[in-house]
């Protein structure tokens, strides 16, 4: 009996330790996170879209409120950039669709990490336009505005395009509507789009092509031609979207096995 | 000087109405009211009436551009120091260059009463000779911003006007005597001998013509199959399927078994649904279902069906913030001088239906708010202003609120969405005017997700914050009020963004 009681005993002091310890996780601040950006690849050519990490991540010993708001069309992200002639810019706007979009805070435990990939493809032709070393980095606002992190500075290449990008990159700024055209499409681009790929089907800016020609063609509810661009993308294991060509294909077989 | 008066130039032209916003006055609407309108509706007549009813008596007239009552602060309208109100603030201008932002007096055309140009300092202006019932007439043009406003002052003296000068209120005239006498308004002016007479304050509003698609019928929003494998428990059964689900969408939901009926979801994970129930295995395995989430726009289905019986998509009260009104609680875009009219962008038979797309990505936004499907995109001028509102359904997936549980890292949720060039801030001149966007897809269900989840209606917010992107304005973060990103702002605009709504020539997105 007295044996069990020390057992209890013993169970209770660590349970109450338990507690003790939760209750003091002090809440820690917004500022207090570290935030990094890194772009997917140290070096790019003119107008290829740039895929970002961007990761929000709880260093400290406290509690901390935040929202998992990573997200481009949001605007709690600025990036300010640094052009190969010394010019120092911030970026006005880095998605072209704006949203009416909601987050909400939650907490984030000591080591807990928040990381997303954003791709910038919009006003491309404005922002990076020039072949040289960049220097990036972003400013992440807390859900209320009134704290902000910042990301270190960090860098990557635009390169000058050679071989079958040096000519897609000739095809591309023909283009009417350049800034929008490898983030969006519309009933006017898509033609372009479908002729890029017959000409171009390697090049930098392929991929993300024929993303925007699933995105066209789901839209469009033509599994058949979606599949067609998917099954191509499928082999793209770095593809900053691959996670989501191998749910989209997964989606379709199993639509078509289900018909069958 | 007994009375002056404004007077339409062309039979269809709508009459003069008072100005709801600051400053009062008369309100003038220069747009095209139809669209291709040639009409030039910002053209008036001015006619100021002698005290004499005899010809031949030179009269001479002048603009002001006066201050804009609604502010006294940058950027919506600068003053040199606090408490001073100063005019010269209107926005646009009629030729193209600053000389004309208090609008541009012109000689009207045949010119019977011998009107002619006249310069005394620094004013400039034009006269002409009285009728022979002592009424004298020139042609006035306008500017076409929003929120511009104007008097036109005539006196027999062209010193005495010339050296009108504004009073300490920024929207009336006085004389340079002391005391300064006050120059009176319109009929005012029979009151008293007056050596100068003015117009009522006249400032300008736009229409803004709105095309409402709708989607069409709700199709899709159901999951059908087969039950794999059933494992009973006390008072629930998880049930395997061959489909793959979006974790937690069917909670609560209901799934159709045939043989059993409607049973309750409790939840749903990647290949299986709890349902509340103990089924009997052997009863379920190899049975057809199908499977709805608790989606219900405008909550009128006695049962979970996925709103699968609704023909189109309603607006609801959607545009109740937005509508064709002076009163500010029922049209936000009053305090920028904007009315909103809902003729299908030119013409009523523009409103139609859009295909219905169950979860629309960002990606697709674009696509879906252009095109074809927009019966008004050929009507968008200058002087026609047209936006395009397509009430929709749910967005990508990960931002529709269903499930209504957080889920992690993308549970972002999005009530409206819309492609457009952006900005918080442009200068003083109106330079660097942000484009703006082709439309907006509004989302319905997730509206009603949204606000459903936080037991509070819906703040009917989402159409003109998403017609405020077609507009160029900015926002999504806090701190900007309408434009801003919580629930339940205050549905004003803050000054930087009406600046950039005032300083707007071109269609929404041109």
């Amino acid at each position: 009996m007295e044996r069990k009681w020390n057992v209890l005993q013993a169970l209770l002091w660590i349970a109450l330790s338990g507690l003790i310890v939760d209750a003091q996780t002090q809440i820690g601040q917004f500022r207090e996170l570290t935030f990094s950006i890194k772009p997917a690849r140290p070096s790019f050519v003119p107008l290829e879209p740039i895929p970002l990490k961007l990761t929000l991540e709880n260093r400290t010993a406290s509690r901390i409120l935040a929202h998992p708001g990573l997200d481009f069309s949001t605007n709690y992200i600025k990036i300010s950039i640094e052009k190969p002639n010394g010019t120092l810019v911030d970026i006005g706007q880095l998605s072209y669709v704006g949203c009416r979009c909601f987050s909400k805070n939650v907490e984030m435990l000591p080591g807990a990490k928040f990381e997303k990939f954003q791709v910038l493809n919009f006003q491309l032709d404005r922002y990076f336009n020039e072949v040289g070393q960049y220097k990036i980095k972003a400013n992440f606002m807390s859900l209320d505005g009134n704290q902000t992190v910042i990301s270190p500075w960090t860098t990557f290449n635009i390169a000058q395009p050679s071989g079958s990008n040096f000519a897609a990159y000739d095809f591309l700024k023909q283009q009417k509507n350049l800034s929008l055209f490898l983030c969006c499409y519309d009933n006017e681009s898509v033609q372009d789009l479908k002729t890029f790929i017959n000409i171009f089907p390697e090049s930098a800016y392929s991929d993300y092509i024929r993303y925007l020609l699933v995105s066209h063609y789901l839209h469009q509810e033509n599994d058949e031609k979606a599949k067609e661009q998917l099954v191509k993308l499928q082999d793209n294991k770095d593809f900053v979207y691959a996670e989501d060509v191998k749910t989209k294909l997964k989606q379709i077989v199993s639509k078509t096995r289900k018909s069958n | 000087m007994t009375g002056m008066s404004y007077e339409r130039v062309y039979t269809d032209d709508l009459n003069f109405d008072p100005n709801p916003n600051a400053g009062g006055g008369l309100r003038l609407f220069p747009d095209a009211r139809i669209p291709g309108d040639q009409s030039v509706h910002r053209r008036l007549r001015v006619k100021a009436q002698y005290g004499e009813s005899t010809s031949n008596n030179r009269i001479y007239f002048r603009t002001i551009d006066l201050d804009d009552p609604s502010a006294n602060s940058a950027p919506v309208d600068a003053e040199p120091s606090a408490g001073v109100n100063t005019g010269n603030d209107n926005r646009g201008n009629v030729d193209g260059t600053p000389a004309t932002k208090a609008g541009l007096l012109s000689i009207p055309n045949p010119n019977t009463y011998q009107c002619q140009a006249f310069t005394e300092g620094a004013i400039s202006g034009i006269s002409c000779l009285t009728d022979p019932n002592g009424v004298a007439t020139v042609d006035f043009t306008t500017t076409m911003n929003p929120g511009d406003n104007f008097t036109v002052a005539a006196s027999a003296n062209q010193t005495y006007l010339a050296n009108l000068i504004l009073a300490a209120d920024g929207i009336n005239l006085q004389d340079a005597q002391s005391p300064p006498v006050i120059t009176p308004i319109s009929t005012a002016c029979s009151a008293t001998q007056v050596r100068a007479c003015r117009t009522d304050m006249l400032t300008i509003w736009r229409r803004l013509h709105i095309e409402v698609d709708t989607m069409g019928q709700v199709t899709t929003n159901h999951i059908s199959g087969t039950i794999l494998d059933a494992i009973p428990s006390v008072g629930t059964t998880q049930l395997f399927i061959d489909s793959e689900l979006e974790d937690y969408r069917f909670e609560p939901g209901t799934i159709d078994i045939v043989g059993e009926g409607d049973l309750n979801v409790l939840t749903s994970v990647s290949n299986t649904v709890l349902v509340d129930k103990e089924l009997v295995p052997e009863k379920v395995i190899g049975s057809s279902f199908t499977l709805y989430d608790d989606d219900d726009y405008d909550n009128d289905d006695p049962k979970n069906n996925g709103d699968e019986n609704e023909t189109s998509i309603l607006t609801l009260n959607a545009l109740s913030k937005m509508q064709t009104s002076d009163v500010a609680s029922e049209n936000v875009y009053k305090q920028a001088y904007i009315m909103p009219i809902y003729d299908g962008g030119g013409n009523i038979n523009n409103n139609g239906s859009a295909s219905f797309v169950l979860n629309l990505p960002n990606g697709d936004v674009q696509s879906q708010v252009t095109g074809a499907v927009v019966g008004s995109s050929g009507n968008e001028a200058d002087n026609f202003w047209v936006a395009y509102i397509q009430i929709g359904y749910q967005p990508a997936i990960f931002n529709d609120k269903d499930p209504d549980r957080d889920v992690g890292l993308n549970d972002e949720t999005t009530t409206g969405a819309t492609p457009a060039y952006t900005a918080d801030t442009i200068p003083a001149n109106c330079s660097n005017m942000p484009f703006g966007g082709p439309g907006s897809a509004i989302y319905q269900e997730t509206i009603r997700d949204l606000f459903g989840a936080y037991g509070v209606p819906d703040d009917l917010l989402t159409v003109p914050h998403e017609v405020g992107h077609q507009f160029g304005l900015k926002g999504d973060v806090p701190g900007f009020e309408l434009m801003g990103a919580s629930t339940y702002n205050q549905p004003t605009f803050v000054p930087a963004h009406l600046h950039i709504l005032r300083c707007r020539v071109k269609s929404p997105g041109t």
